[in-house]
């Protein structure tokens, strides 16, 4: 008898776990109950709680968090609740697969490439939406929020630009005779500076300081040649975002700069761990996010100023990133969210929080009236009038801009790696581009 | 059926294997087959893991992968040096040190929890700690190397000689698993074969080759097939160390799946490519299985 | 034994000893350089040439790694990887054994088809059955939940394989005199298999401890509540900080601390798979 209780015991478990399953596979029409269960949960004891997930952690996330925590108390019926998720592409996966089920967060930041990727899923923004908030276009940096307008909307709320800059380090300049207060502004500025910082400093025979490094293989995506490039009047893709344009005499010219830096003037080593190798003075130069800066701080004497004029067509240009706050699509159903949200958005693209948090940050503020303040700033001044005067652009926003960039990062580790020519590297890139562009239409 | 409920005892006989098997299978079917028959689904759509609807694409992300992807033949290449390297090393190396672990040396505790230790590290952990010893300008291995003459190498960042890295990482980080595979199988064999091998006038080798290694057929089994099976599974341990590169060099298929679902998010190719991964490790266990059984007949 | 046959095995068991001990040295030396990192404060640990010992030690990363409790709270995640991890490794224990006693022991129809259905699961790439298993958890509202991280770490083909193995490795006359004194199959297998088979349930219970310590990309995908997230989910906060400089210190820290309870767990159960066999007294 014992046994058939015990049999009788496992087949219960078992007819539960049938039941459990059952309603795994015919729950198709759950996903609209949770999307209201969703929003039960969204309002307590009167308070509109915005949720928002960021991609960005030290310094930015942390930064924000805390400003986001003044927001809240001068809002009492408002709570924003930000959410530091992990950086990197596992990110994305999380948004995608919340968007998937129906419980993305209110407002999530994204990259400069994204919007294109999440058109059909976030909400849009007409003039008419963003005035009605307060934001003007035109107190902006125009170029932010051209990047974001797909078929006369704007996808996306740009709430910071993070370009890249040169860093050099100023204790390195003033043993190599050259004035710490002024940085290398054209190409054979550079190259001479990098020369007199290339040095053997023990006296063993091996070079053991450089006058710059490239970013190592894993994060070698090429946004430094496409700086290059754009200087000397190229471009990665066509106007229209349809073809690959940077197998041009441009791009080439550019690539072989960006390659003789190791090869002809000997003034980098191989790609390796930028930030440690500037941080530990091993490096005088190296052009990287301006927002990486708060890391050097204490650690090196430093200094930020724009990128050289490499190529003098369109001078200084540098590529440049941006944090972009996107909505799911179906948040403005829910007036009293979207006016939250939209509340919150407003106070993100206003003066105060653009300026204090550039400052504490290292992130480049939208608003143009933000950047009269930064200009003073010792280290932030002169990427701000960069950004101020227009002399940043974005990668191009399409579907599949993260597999163009692998492109471009195997492009560029081929060319470091010396398999083959300049031309034939961006060549062969270029029909991969094209390839890929193809595909999405 | 008559038989089946007049004699209650063949009864039990026929149906209570399957009730000991039930809680398994009953959550295995709903988590683990369930997504594999959905993945086999999705390889057939195209998918953004965003849409409600899987358009059906029929063989295209089959077709693509084939003949349009410059990436994908690359990688069925990197997986297989990978395996080459890391299947008969780990084995090897893993019974030496079984082996060694077994004898009744002093401090064998200590020995024990050396080779362990490494094993309980988060593959993130592993490989950013390499990552960092190997920096060619700042790492600690540069500079022991250069300090012995032997001069800074590139170590990641020249195609050459990365596997080898990756497999010797992954040896360091995970040979503990093979290790303790076969030291629980070493001491499953009786010690009394032994004494009879000393007894009948065997020399340590004999021993080994007469009473260990056929001690250890159904470990060797289990350790043959999971490290085959695992090696076109690995991922984390490359996707940390190498993200894959240079120059491709390490891409095995497992981090052109992620990148392909996950940062590129064609879903449905993906999904073609793990049923791709998924048949080839199904075919060789298959023939691995049949060649065991035969061995053992 | 004469005198000269004794000195030559003393001789050939210090030879050995000596290769195991270097070996084990070589292994440790990565983990030990981890360890002296985190207690290296973030800007000297960068220096170069590589210092093995810091000349000021610091507890500096440790304070900062369980006080950023905001967007990284060490302290509830231990908890959280605790109350997933304990229930899973019990579960997958009790579960696979149960599935590989019959697979070892009965025949019965279907076996070699079972057995491969089994092992197929090993085969099936995790990272896209994730997205399934999303939806699954998702449709019955699990997740942000522990169960959604302990069911499917449950369901180890891997253990069901591994205890099959060392279940059959197990001389049947035992079991064929306990079926004699008519011990049910169910008491036999809890009275006599499993205690032999120690070895292989302390190997499959770290193997499931560390698979479900160390697992990242299911908890960081199916949690989205700080409070549930693990430790590893953690640990990628400190490895994918936006800025471009690691704090080596600080990862290492981390690392360091998400550590240290698999090590106590190893420890714990490492004496148990080598006593194992000899105590349950089979051997002469």
């Amino acid at each position: 008898m014992k046994r058939i209780k015990k049999t009788g015991i496992l087949m219960l478990a078992i007819v539960l776990l049938f039941a459990f399953s059952t309603s795994v596979l015919f729950a198709k029409g759950t996903q609209e109950k949770q999307k209201a269960a969703g929003k039960k949960e969204a309002a307590p004891a009167g308070k509109v709680v915005v949720n928002y997930w960021s991609r960005n952690g030290a310094p930015l996330g942390t930064v924000m968090g805390s400003m986001i925590k003044k927001f809240n108390t001068a809002n009492p019926n408002i709570k924003v609740k930000m959410q530091i998720m992990t950086w990197g592409g596992e990110y994305y996966s999380k948004i995608r697969a919340s968007i998937m089920v129906g419980k993305a967060p209110d407002i999530f930041d994204v990259s400069v490439y994204a919007p294109a990727m999440f058109l059909k899923y976030v909400e849009s923004y007409t003039k008419e939406d963003l005035s009605q908030s307060g934001i003007n276009i035109s107190d902006y940096a125009g170029s932010a929020w051209n990047a974001l307008k797909f078929d006369g909307k704007y996808y996306g709320i740009p709430i910071g630009i993070f370009p890249i800059g040169l860093y050099y380090n100023k204790d390195l300049f003033q043993k190599a005779g050259l004035d710490p207060a002024k940085a290398p502004t054209n190409q054979s500025q550079f190259i001479a500076y990098g020369k007199k910082l290339t040095k053997d400093t023990n006296g063993d025979g091996k070079i053991d300081q450089w006058g710059t490094m490239e970013v190592n293989w894993y994060n070698l995506v090429g946004w430094i040649w496409e700086s290059f490039m754009v200087q000397n009047g190229g471009s990665l893709l066509n106007k229209d975002n349809t073809k690959a344009a940077f197998d041009s005499k441009a791009g080439i010219e550019a690539l072989n700069l960006y390659v003789d830096f190791v090869r002809k003037y000997k003034i980098s080593p191989a790609p390796g761990d930028v930030p440690a190798a500037f941080a530990s003075g091993k490096v005088g130069m190296i052009i990287d996010f301006v927002h990486g800066l708060s890391g050097y701080k204490g650690k090196v004497n430093f200094g930020i100023k724009r990128m050289p004029s490499f190529y003098s067509k369109r001078p200084h240009m540098s590529w440049a990133s941006m944090n972009i706050f996107l909505s799911p699509k179906g948040l403005r159903k829910d007036a009293g969210k979207w006016k939250a949200t939209m509340t919150f958005i407003k106070w993100i693209m206003g003066t105060d929080f653009q300026k204090s948090f550039a400052l504490g940050a290292g992130e480049m503020p939208s608003r143009l009236s933000a950047f009269d303040a930064l200009k003073s700033d010792p280290l932030l001044g002169d990427i701000a009038e960069t950004i101020a005067s227009g002399q940043v652009f974005f990668p191009p926003s399409v579907v599949n801009a993260t597999e163009i960039f692998s492109v471009m990062g195997d492009a560029m580790g081929q060319a470091f790696a010396g398999k083959g020519s300049a031309d034939k590297i961006l060549g062969q890139a270029s029909k991969r581009v094209d390839q890929i562009l193809a595909r999405t239409k | 059926m008559g038989k089946i409920i007049k004699g209650s005892g063949l009864f039990k006989k026929t149906i209570s294997p399957y009730l000991y098997l039930l809680p398994f299978l009953a959550f295995y079917f709903i988590l683990q087959l369930f997504p594999l028959v959905q993945n086999f689904y999705v390889s057939f759509t195209e998918w953004d893991m965003m849409s409600p609807e899987k358009p059906f694409v029929g063989l295209f992300n089959y077709k693509t992968l084939f003949f349009k992807d410059y990436l994908f033949w690359g990688s069925v290449w990197a997986t297989l040096h990978y395996i080459f390297l890391n299947v008969p090393l780990k084995i090897v190396i893993g019974l030496g040190l079984a082996l060694l672990l077994n004898q009744n040396l002093k401090g064998k505790t200590f020995h024990r929890v050396a080779i362990f230790i490494p094993f309980v590290l988060n593959t993130a952990v592993v490989g950013l700690l390499f990552r960092w010893i190997l920096d060619p300008q700042f790492g600690m291995f540069n500079y022991y190397l250069e300090k012995v003459g032997l001069g800074p190498q590139k170590w990641l960042i020249e195609p050459k000689w990365t596997m080898e890295i990756v497999v010797l990482v992954t040896i360091w980080w995970s040979i503990a698993f093979n290790a303790i595979i076969y030291l629980a199988g070493l001491q499953g064999i009786p010690e009394e074969l032994y004494d009879a091998g000393k007894i009948d006038g065997c020399n340590a080798w004999q021993r080994f080759l007469h009473i260990t290694l056929p001690g250890l057929k159904n470990t060797t089994m289990f350790v043959v097939i999971m490290q085959v099976i695992g090696s076109f599974q690995a991922f984390g341990n490359i996707y940390m160390l190498t993200g894959g590169g240079p120059l491709n060099a390490t891409r095995v298929l497992m981090l052109h799946l992620y990148e392909v679902g996950f940062y590129y998010f064609r879903m449905g190719q993906a999904a073609a490519i793990s049923v791709i991964i998924f048949i080839i490790v199904l075919v060789l266990t298959i023939i691995m299985l049949k060649f065991f059984r035969e061995e053992t007949e | 034994m004469s005198q000269k046959k004794w000195k030559i095995r003393n001789l050939h068991k210090f030879l050995l000893w000596i290769f195991i001990t270097v070996i084990s040295i070589l292994f440790l030396l990565p983990v030990l350089w981890m360890i002296l990192s985190s207690i290296t404060p973030n800007n000297v640990v960068i220096l170069y040439p590589p210092r093995w010992i810091p000349k000021h030690p610091t507890l500096i990363n440790y304070i900062k790694v369980f006080t950023t409790t905001e967007t990284t709270p060490v302290g509830r995640a231990l908890i959280n990887s605790v109350i997933v991890t304990f229930p899973s490794v019990v579960l997958t224990l009790l579960v696979s054994s149960l599935a590989a006693y019959p697979l070892a022991r009965m025949k019965f129809k279907g076996k070699k088809f079972l057995l491969l259905l089994i092992l197929m699961g090993l085969m099936i790439p995790l990272q896209v059955s994730f997205i399934s298993l999303f939806l699954i958890f998702n449709a019955v509202g699990w997740l942000n939940t522990y169960q959604a991280l302990i069911l499917p770490a449950v369901i180890s083909p891997f253990g069901v394989f591994l205890l099959r193995q060392f279940f059959i490795s197990i001389p049947g006359e035992l079991e064929d005199i306990a079926m004699i004194d008519g011990c049910s199959r169910f008491k036999i297998l809890f009275v006599i298999i499993l205690p032999l088979s120690v070895p292989a349930l302390s190997s499959l219970a770290i193997f499931a401890f560390l698979g479900s310590w160390n697992s990242f990309l299911w908890p960081l995908i199916v949690m989205s509540d700080p409070n549930m997230m693990t430790v590893p989910v953690i640990l990628s906060y400190y490895l994918y900080t936006l800025a471009g400089l690691r704090e080596w210190g600080s990862i290492m820290a981390v690392a360091v601390v998400a550590s240290i309870p698999t090590i106590i767990v190893f420890m714990a159960f490492q004496r148990y798979f080598v006593q194992g066999i000899a105590t349950t007294g089979i051997k002469g």
